[in-house]
């Protein structure tokens, strides 16, 4: 056992003890420790050892109260399957990132986490030590926080407050992590929607639109935005060289596009190099060559087209193939 | 630009925190410069033990109505509307008003994106206050919100309740609002145009204000069965000529006014606005459209949110302070 889970128990077996005999003795805020702030500093040394301990000393100040057996018997049971010196020895660090599963609909306590994988998520847990930590510290920061007001006499604010410190230092660990989650995801929704997105045509818009009922293009149930958006674009800006001559081509496209979420990728910090996005799709063209010709005029060229970042590429066979370029924009807002 | 988050450091001893959140607008750090004047007015010598936050989501506002124009879905919403007042006197100028609080029911990313803000926000708050020493539970935050605010408030908090990633869970994080203030809210209203959009109302199943039977003060229940709230009191606010809030014109309408079980009801009395026709107030309402620009609301409007904090000033001391 390392000096600071010796020290978290030691503390902790102390503000217990402290606590019942100021909580048996008098019901007066005279008997409080000095000081019940949370101190972030101390945050680092915990342990899920130190939660251990904090549970095990609240349900020692439950224990024999009116409608406590119950829920003294549940905690009692799970601090007995954790409380081993391969669990109670792993930094706190190892409950907070682990329950995070970025991307997916999947996001969740670390025990629900571990019930699917049915197997080790947290480095050094197995699965039922995920879920069995998970129950301990929702049994303890709700029902045995509310057992220990309600008993008589109460334990007090402090008390309680000095008890449930590691449970706070977790709090604080996966409200940082939370955070940096939720900046994450408002990253992916501006590069899909802020102001270096590729801008849309009406045409695009009510196609984006319907598919927001398809879910791969729509946000996942804790609002991850999708990755793909439908392209349905009107391209006379496309330029090949023919007959040694540069000319304009009008392609229409129809693809995906499927947005990079990599960090520095997209905008100004990617470059050409690592685009924002990257599009593929089906490209159009008419019989003749021309800006402005109609992609339907006499008989269709037909080819693809991809798109790395802004610039794309495409290829129309028929008569006369061409290999064209551009470089994605839009002349008119909402139409071209 | 990436979204910055409003951190503070909250003074020694204070334990109390304010999240205010405006309706329609356009508006950034800096701006509600009056109505934040009014709510330390209102806190009165309460003020300095008292961190203010606000909320700024018009940036990701501003990301989609560049890229998604919603115009004739908004019509069709505005039009469902017109025929749920049902008055040709107001029936008009009232829609058009509100319909601008429908356009986020319609874009499931833009719902999404703010209320992504929103919880990040009330993240950092909760964090804000344990880095100064203060555990959650001991937290006395409370949330103004207003117009369109009030429904980002009602999304936002169910999911926190729902999703533990976020770690502001009443019962398991020990986040629990002191005070969830919401003035001239459209929540119901929106639930009920969006009854009606139907099918056009992408992703449902994320759409809090229209899932249940009811409106509901979000809750979460805990391992033994127990049902822990997330706010301790919730609070409407509005006014009898703000059509917004559900009334029209002095008259309650049941499918627009909020009435969530639990809540704490005020109606306000508007006569001193002294808008004593409906003409009178459909043309006030007019007067307050922009062209391309959100609504300009001045303190003769009834929508008016410094009017709500200024004439409700003593209760919401009252409610925050203790």
């Amino acid at each position: 056992m390392d000096r600071h889970m010796i020290a978290s128990r030691q503390l902790h077996v102390a503000v217990a003890a402290f606590v019942l005999a100021s909580a048996s003795s008098a019901r007066t805020a005279a008997a409080q420790p000095p000081t019940a702030r949370f101190d972030t500093a101390q945050t680092r040394a915990y342990t899920i050892g130190a939660l251990v301990e904090a549970s095990r000393s609240a349900v020692s100040l439950v224990r024999g109260a009116p409608g406590s057996a119950a829920l003294v018997a549940r905690v009692e049971r799970l601090l007995v399957r954790v409380d081993r010196p391969d669990v109670i020895r792993l930094p706190l660090d190892v409950l907070v990132r682990a329950p995070f599963r970025q991307g997916d609909a999947r996001e969740a306590s670390f025990a629900r986490v571990a019930r699917w994988q049915r197997r080790a998520v947290v480095p050094g847990l197995g699965a039922g030590d995920a879920a069995d930590l998970d129950s301990l510290a929702r049994l303890t920061v709700a029902e045995l926080k509310f057992a220990m007001e309600g008993r008589q006499p109460p334990v007090s604010d402090d008390s309680v407050d000095i008890i449930l410190t590691p449970y706070t230092a977790l709090q604080r660990g996966e409200l940082q992590v939370s955070i940096a989650t939720s900046l994450e995801k408002l990253n992916r929704f501006e590069r899909k929607y802020g102001p270096e997105a590729p801008r849309l045509n009406l045409a695009e818009v009510g196609l984006n639109y319907v598919a927001q009922w398809v879910p791969p293009f729509r946000p996942n149930a804790d609002g991850w935005p999708s990755r793909f958006e439908i392209v349905a674009s009107y391209v006379p800006s496309y330029l090949t060289i023919a007959d040694e001559k540069a000319r304009a081509v009008t392609v229409a496209e129809l693809g995906l596009r499927s947005y990079l979420w990599q960090r520095g990728w997209g905008g100004a910090v990617g470059g050409i190099l690592r685009p924002g996005y990257l599009s593929v799709g089906v490209a159009v063209a008419g019989d003749r060559d021309g800006a402005f010709v109609s992609p339907l005029r006499g008989k269709a060229r037909v080819g693809g087209f991809i798109g790395w970042g802004e610039t794309k590429v495409a290829v129309i066979g028929g008569d006369e193939r061409r290999l064209l370029i551009t470089r994605q924009m839009q002349l008119l807002p909402w139409v071209f | 630009m990436p979204i910055e988050l409003q951190t503070q450091q909250w003074p020694a001893q204070t334990r109390r925190a304010i999240l205010l959140v405006h309706g329609v607008g356009n508006a950034g750090p800096g701006d509600y410069l009056a109505l934040l004047a009014d709510v330390k007015l209102m806190l009165g010598d309460q003020a300095d033990g008292t961190v203010i936050y606000q909320l700024w989501y018009d940036q990701v506002n501003d990301w989609f109505a560049a890229k998604t124009d919603l115009g004739d879905l908004l019509a069709s919403a505005v039009a469902s509307l017109r025929s749920e007042i049902n008055d040709p006197e107001l029936g008009e100028a009232v829609a058009e008003t509100v319909g601008d609080v429908l356009w986020p029911v319609l874009v499931a990313d833009a719902r999404a994106a703010v209320r992504e803000v929103y919880v990040a926000q009330l993240k950092q708050i909760v964090l804000d206050g344990i880095n100064a020493g203060v555990p959650a539970r001991r937290q006395k935050l409370s949330i103004i919100c207003h117009s369109l605010g009030c429904f980002h408030t009602y999304e936002a908090l169910h999911h926190i309740a729902l999703f533990p990633s976020h770690a502001l869970q009443p019962a398991t994080h020990e986040v629990r609002f002191a005070n969830v203030i919401l003035m001239a809210s459209p929540v119901q209203l929106i639930r009920t145009v969006a009854d009606k959009l139907g099918s056009l109302v992408p992703n449902r199943r994320w759409l809090y204000a229209v899932q249940g039977d009811a409106l509901s003060i979000p809750f979460e229940k805990t391992l033994t069965g127990m049902i822990v709230p997330s706010v301790r009191r919730w609070v409407s606010i509005t006014g009898n000529l703000d059509p917004v809030g559900g009334f029209f014109f002095r008259n309650k309408a049941p499918w627009a006014y909020m009435q969530v079980a639990g809540q704490e009801s005020r109606v306000d009395d508007q006569s001193p606005l002294n808008i004593s026709s409906k003409q009178q107030l459909a043309q006030l309402l007019r007067d307050s459209r922009r062209t391309m620009s959100p609504p300009l609301i001045t303190a003769s409007n009834p929508h008016s949110w410094e009017n709500y904090v200024r004439l409700n000033s003593g209760e919401l001391r009252q409610w925050i302070a203790t």
